[in-house]
């Protein structure tokens, strides 16, 4: 079933925002979503990677650094008009933009920090902000963010990306809370350890190791964590919110 | 509709009081009905009706419909 044959009130086509969605869980995601008949809005900070993609999945490019309120803004003033323009709404926003530090607290200073926090909590908080204006028309919307298996579990040398990410499963209940009463769901992701670019920099031990602590003996893959995405954001999760789901091929469990 | 009507029609709408109650004197908090959760349906439908995106200061500053129609203005809606 396509995800604009079941949607209360439907409105005449759904457009969802995906941020980093050039590369890893937010590239798997986005071709999914367009093979579902979503609108897809891609974003990323390069505007070439942004357009190329963009035309090759029949999406609309936003390019703008998440980090960068006044690139936000205007991104998002454009975005208006883009939706009003194709009588599109905006259905759905995830925020899969985001870097990974991996370095020994003692070495990671209060900038480094800073820029974790901005990326994947101001970021979020400000994407979250003017997505839900716009949800808000219509009463209706979903938000997905992505939280990570260590903002539960902690891991050395990730203090400052495990305290951003802890602070987004916060969020995600917030907002859950404060945004249920215009029809706006909140769900985030826990990704385990995800075969993208950002673990690029492992070696073959390493992964090794990791695909051995993970329950099902392999790392995940974009699309396994498209997928849940992709349901957090349909009507098949009406009834779901201020959820973080663990995606990490029971990396957790004890 | 002139852009006053469509103002009164919108927050009439949204705090779901009477037509005439929408003055320039009417104040965010000074009725029931405008209360913070109202207010943010009020912005979502003022935003849809003018076709504009306020900023954040604009809807925390938007204490009233007159200083709401001076808002608009500054989004090109004249009154």
């Amino acid at each position: 079933m396509r995800p604009l044959d079941h949607c209360p009130s439907q409105p005449t086509k759904q457009a969802v925002l995906i941020t980093g969605a050039t590369s890893g869980i937010g590239l798997a995601l986005a071709k999914t979503l367009a093979e579902q008949g979503y609108g897809v809005v891609v974003n990323s900070r390069s505007e070439a990677d942004c357009v190329a993609l963009a035309q090759s999945i029949g999406g609309f490019a936003l390019p703008f650094d998440v980090t960068d309120e006044a690139a936000l803004k205007a991104a998002f003033k454009t975005l208006n008009g883009y939706l009003r323009d194709n009588e599109l709404t905006l259905y759905g926003l995830a925020h899969c933009a985001g870097s990974m530090l991996t370095q020994p607290f003692h070495f990671t200073n209060v900038a480094a920090l800073q820029q974790m926090l901005n990326e994947h909590v101001a970021g979020a908080f400000l994407l979250s902000q003017w997505s839900s204006k716009l949800m808000m028309r219509e009463q209706q919307g979903t938000i997905t963010l992505l939280s990570s298996v260590v903002a539960q579990q902690g891991s050395i040398g990730q203090v400052a990306y495990a305290s951003a990410k802890a602070a987004i499963e916060g969020m995600t209940k917030s907002l859950a809370k404060e945004l249920g009463q215009y029809g706006v769901r909140v769900n985030a992701v826990a990704p385990g350890v995800i075969d993208t670019p950002l673990i690029a920099e492992l070696s073959d031990e390493q992964r090794g190791t990791i695909q051995k602590s993970t329950v099902l003996k392999r790392l995940g893959q974009p699309q396994d964590i498209a997928q849940v995405l992709a349901f957090l954001l349909s009507n098949q999760s009406a009834f779901m919110t201020g959820q973080v789901l663990s995606v990490d091929g029971g990396l957790q469990l004890p | 509709m002139t852009n006053n009507e469509r103002l009164v029609a919108a927050f009439a709408s949204s705090l779901n009081i009477e037509a005439s109650q929408v003055v320039d004197e009417l104040e965010y908090n000074t009725i029931p009905q405008w209360d913070s959760v109202a207010h943010m349906v009020l912005v979502a439908a003022l935003e849809k009706e003018f076709d504009v995106m306020l900023d954040m200061d604009d809807i925390i500053e938007m204490s009233s419909v007159k200083i709401a129609k001076e808002i608009l203005a500054k989004h090109d809606v004249a009154f």
